[in-house]
């Protein structure tokens, strides 16, 4: 027994000393104490929180203290009574997650009750936490002309942009939370689940000094909280509308000579976008409902040949919530949702209009909550959550059976997209925590919990016809033509168990240290029919501490520090090399004799002249999920009661970079013509093929190329790095306006790029891209962002307007040239051309425009009757001056609109909408 | 009382000497009826909850024919308006 207890102090001790983030949570808590007029601690004072669905009370302690843990976000009435004290009340206790809101009361003798009629709510600064509390507030939040779809939240925070958040991967590097658990892709790491921005309670953002409880990412957090029903009934319906002469132009002729396939302006020319929302008691103070239908329909007409892009999304969502026992709350959430495509693009480039697929996208997401209250200082929570789904991309009607034709002369796809790709995905988690308050040795919250995550992805695809055709107009006949077949089918399994530990340990009144450390482990499985088992393993330990100090005393000034270390989410696409499912790959050529083993649509015939069947990847059984580490220093002060500055100084570094390699390879230098600069360039040649035979999933960092001789050619550094200045200016809504200005200041640089690959790359199966001009600013480096998002109501007429501005330096690129397979011997089935596309400058040298944008909201809010009902209408305006800055750029020598716009953004559109609620 | 109450220990007695001296003499002297009255007036309205005749009156009316509408529309879209993979 005595040895338990050592081993229990000794974890204790290590857990308090070594680890992470701030005590944030999907909850908030309300705390304070009682006294008396005179300052003295009223012992035994009941206080009463009532919100939307009942009452719950307190009884303060021996030192007037009380507390109420695990509050749902919202608005809270707060009352304190003791006998022969007039009772006091504090209304609009306003509660966000993962806040403490601190009420306290001072009671006088005899008397009736005294209301507060301020806001309560949680501190301008909060001295509490290490967490750089960045995000967006609430009262921002739902002003705002915002894209409604919700991972897209993320960009309107400072230091993220374009879903690549603090310099991690684009969309692939973020958790996205719905309701508590993540629900990205298991295969790609990308948003799977989408949310109606009108069934949305709040949206927290965070990255910057999460505490150990999120894990799974390297870029940033988006936190949904949903609604839920409550003793009222509750109504909103909402509409939003566009059509295309409510949009601009903002294609030029000097943007049209450079590349005449921007065609018109992508525009929407339908946009329909409505909510019936409806909540209330089922039994009173015990059994609520909520719910919602969404009808989503926006088509378009976008760059280029395609006139019709239109997507349709009908969408439910039910929630019952169910308070057995004054200490217990149960949630059981559905949605169901469909997302249906017409004229999706088949193939990036140029095509015909006819070269689109459908998409079909049903899902069942499924969230079931309990929540258990020990007392005031204890509770546990447990979720069941997950989706099952799929998203198929197949032919139309018209062009069912139909091939692709590519023709190499002209570089344009016609006739059909001709492929169907079937995807399916499941996932499943379980997550319990455990969350304790204690006042020995100062004031804990401790918090303990588990994840289990068991997900699946189907990935299958199959070409029209059994083959894509490659013409050459200018070498053959029409009518004659080679191709290729490679289909696919494969299964990645992906298990996860993870478990944290946490505490906020306030010592002292102005000092707060956050301590946590996570455990993730995760494995990869072959999940098809040949079912090979496990293929790729991990194990994570991610130490987190940080600490703020209250500088003054008052709640007005403090300086947190943070180190965290953040280890990646495991999707499919690590190891589905690893998995079979894939290939074979066969090329044909034309037999001009008629006797061919294969019959075209035009009736001509072909050989298989080669085939190819893809090697398993091996994946290194020592291998380390990649992860970042990351040091955060804030200091933020109180400026005026309502306005706050916090200046942040982030560093971030990437570890444990994944790709695939050719261990058994030797490369022979040789020179050829850098079309560029006119001059040579000495690039890599593949020795022999015969070691495209082992491939090899590892860390990259460090791999070395050596020539036939065995001597080294050089070493690949794989890196990643983060450094910003942040400065954000925040003033909560008073005096008729609101703002947030941030301005942030970052480089990210590197040799592993932060685009969708996230931590995996391709630059390393071949010298060609790892050893020359590989170092540089990344795609997503962005070193200036200034972001201004406001509100102001003009008196009077009473209608606000809600602007958000952005100002933000352009991707970063270089010129690149592809090298013909044949001179660097790369085998086409087996190398992407990614590996013979060469940078003739360091990388990131040059940069797309500099990115200005406005977009406005104006809405005028009528009060309808007494309470809470409301009727409001909002003009939503777009890329108000109508910009059109590029977005991409043609970056190859070899394209005939070399450094012409590749894409340029989309022009000001003007929405309507119209909201009822209550 | 409150509908629920999540902390269900009885209220233990003040603790007298926790309290400022200034405190103390004010209660000594003080009414006990007047004291009562105040924490009766004191004690917090249930949350606000809609009459049951909600759905009755002509804004329940509205609403319950704006969610029929509403629901009913996107019923429709899901089931006609859905693309169809032939192949699955």
């Amino acid at each position: 027994m005595q040895k338990l207890r050592l081993v229990a102090a000794a974890f204790l001790a290590v857990l308090l000393s070594a680890s992470s983030g701030s005590a944030q949570s999907l909850l908030g808590t309300i705390s304070g104490v009682v006294v008396d007029q005179q300052g003295g601690a009223l012992p035994g004072a009941t206080l009463t929180l009532a919100g939307k669905t009942g009452a719950k009370s307190a009884v303060t302690d021996a030192s007037g203290a009380f507390r109420f843990v695990a509050v749902e976000p919202g608005t809270y009435t707060v009352t304190a009574e003791l006998a022969s004290f007039s009772p006091r009340k504090q209304e609009n206790v306003v509660v966000t997650i993962g806040k403490t809101v601190t009420v306290d009361f001072s009671l006088r003798v005899g008397g009736l009750t005294d209301t507060a009629e301020v806001v309560a709510e949680a501190p301008l600064v909060d001295t509490s936490t290490t967490a750089t509390d960045n995000s967006l507030s609430q009262d921002l939040l739902f002003n705002l002309p915002l894209n409604r779809f919700v991972a897209s939240l993320l960009d309107y925070t400072p230091g993220v942009n374009a879903g690549s958040a603090f310099g991690g991967g684009a969309d692939v590097s973020n958790g996205l939370y719905f309701d508590g658990v993540d629900t990205r892709d298991p295969s790609a790491g990308t948003a799977w689940v989408f949310v109606n921005f009108n069934i949305v309670e709040e949206v927290q953002v965070q990255g910057l000094g999460a505490n150990a409880e999120y894990g799974s990412f390297t870029g940033a957090v988006v936190n949904t909280i949903t609604r839920s029903g409550g003793n009222s009934t509750s109504g909103l319906f909402d509409v939003q509308y566009t059509k295309g002469s409510f949009a601009s132009d903002n294609t030029t002729g000097e943007l049209l000579e450079q590349n005449p396939d921007l065609g018109l302006s992508a525009k929407t020319s339908k946009y329909l976008d409505f909510t019936a929302q409806l909540s209330g008691p089922i039994i009173k103070d015990k059994l609520f409902y909520f719910f919602s239908a969404q009808r989503l329909e926006d088509k378009s007409n976008p760059s280029g040949p395609v006139e019709l892009y239109s997507e349709l999304s009908p969408r439910f969502n039910g929630k019952i919530t169910w308070l057995p026992s004054s200490n217990d709350k149960i949630d059981l959430q559905m949605q169901y949702d469909q997302f249906n495509v017409k004229g999706r693009d088949g193939w990036s480039g140029t095509i015909t209009k006819d070269v689109v697929v459908e998409e079909e996208a049903p899902e069942l997401v499924w969230n079931a909550q309990w929540r258990h209250l020990f007392g005031s200082n204890t509770f546990v929570e447990a979720r069941f959550a997950g989706y099952s789904g799929y998203f198929d991309l197949f032919p139309t009607a018209e062009t069912l059976g139909k091939s692709t034709h590519y023709d190499v002369t002209t570089n344009v796809q016609s006739e059909a997209a001709g492929y169907r790709s079937l995807y399916d995905r499941k996932r499943n988690q379980l997550n319990a925590a455990v969350t304790h308050y204690a006042d020995r040795w100062g004031k804990h919250e401790l918090k303990f919990g588990l994840e289990i995550e068991r997900s699946s992805a189907h990935n299958r695809n199959t070409y029209e016809g059994g083959i894509y055709y490659y013409d050459s107009t200018e070498y053959y006949p029409v009518g004659q033509y080679y191709g290729f077949d490679s289909s696919y089918d494969f299964k990645t399994d992906v298990a996860r168990e993870s478990f944290f530990a946490q505490d906020s340990w306030k010592p002292n009144s102005r000092l707060t240290i956050n301590a946590g450390v996570r455990l993730d482990q995760g494995r990869g499985y072959d999940g098809g029919a040949q079912d090979i088992g496990k293929v790729y393993e991990f194990t994570g330990f991610a130490p987190r501490i940080g600490f703020a100090l209250d500088l003054t005393g008052d709640q007005k000034t403090v300086l947190k520090a943070h180190y965290g270390e953040f280890v990646d989410s495991l999707s499919g696409t690590y190891f589905r090399r690893a998995v079979p499912g894939l290939g074979p790959y066969l090329g044909y050529f034309f037999n001009a004799d008629g006797t061919g083993e294969f019959v075209g649509p035009k009736g001509n015939t072909f050989d298989v002249v080669n085939r190819v069947d893809y090697p398993l990847y091996n994946v290194d059984p020592d291998l380390k999920h990649p992860r970042v580490q990351q040091y955060t220093a804030t200091i933020e002060r109180a400026l005026t009661a309502d306005t706050r500055i916090a200046v942040t100084g982030t560093y971030r570094k990437w570890k444990n970079f994944v790709d695939t390699v050719l261990p058994d390879a030797r490369w022979i230098p040789f020179e050829t013509e850098d079309r560029l600069h006119e001059q040579p360039i000495t690039v890599y040649e593949l020795e022999d093929q015969a070691a495209t035979e082992n491939f090899l999933i590892r860390n990259v960092d460090g791999t070395q190329y050596f020539d036939p001789e065995g001597n080294l050619l050089g070493t690949a550094r794989a890196k990643r790095d983060y450094k910003s200045l942040m400065v954000v200016l925040n003033k909560r809504f008073t005096n008729r306006w609101q703002a947030q200005v941030s301005y942030v200041y970052s480089k990210t640089e590197g040799t592993v790029n932060n685009d969708g690959n996230g931590t995996r790359t391709s630059d390393f199966i071949s010298p060609n891209r790892s050893l020359i001009n590989f170092e540089g600013p990344l795609t997503y480096d962005r070193p200036h962002e200034l972001k201004i998002l406001g509100t102001f109501v003009i008196p009077k007429i009473e209608v606000s307007i809600s602007p958000y501005w952005k100002s933000v330096s352009g991707y970063a690129y270089q010129i690149q040239q592809t090298v013909s397979r044949s001179a660097t011997n790369l085998p086409f089935a087996l190398v992407s051309s990614t590996a013979r596309s060469i940078r003739l400058e360091p990388r990131g040298s040059r940069r797309t425009d500099m990115q200005h944008r406005l977009d406005i909201r104006a809405e005028k809010i009528f009060k309808v009757n007494q309470g809470n009902e409301r009727l409001a209408v909002y003009a939503d305006v777009f890329n108000v001056f109508n910009a059109n800055y590029n977005t991409d750029v043609f970056n190859n020598v070899s394209d005939s609109t070399f450094l012409a716009p590749f894409s340029i953004t989309t022009p000001r559109q003007i929405t309507l909408g119209v909201r009822w609620s209550f | 009382m409150p509908a629920r109450a999540a902390e269900p220990s009885p209220v233990r007695p003040i603790e007298t000497r926790s309290l400022a001296a200034a405190t103390s003499a004010r209660l000594a002297k003080l009414d006990t009826k007047d004291a009562l009255r105040a924490t009766q007036s004191a004690t917090p309205a249930a949350a606000t909850g809609d009459s049951p005749s909600f759905f009755k009156s002509p804004k329940g009316i509205a609403v319950l024919l704006l969610m029929a509408v509403g629901t009913g529309y996107t019923i429709y879209s899901a089931k006609d308006e859905r693309i169809d993979n032939p192949l699955r």
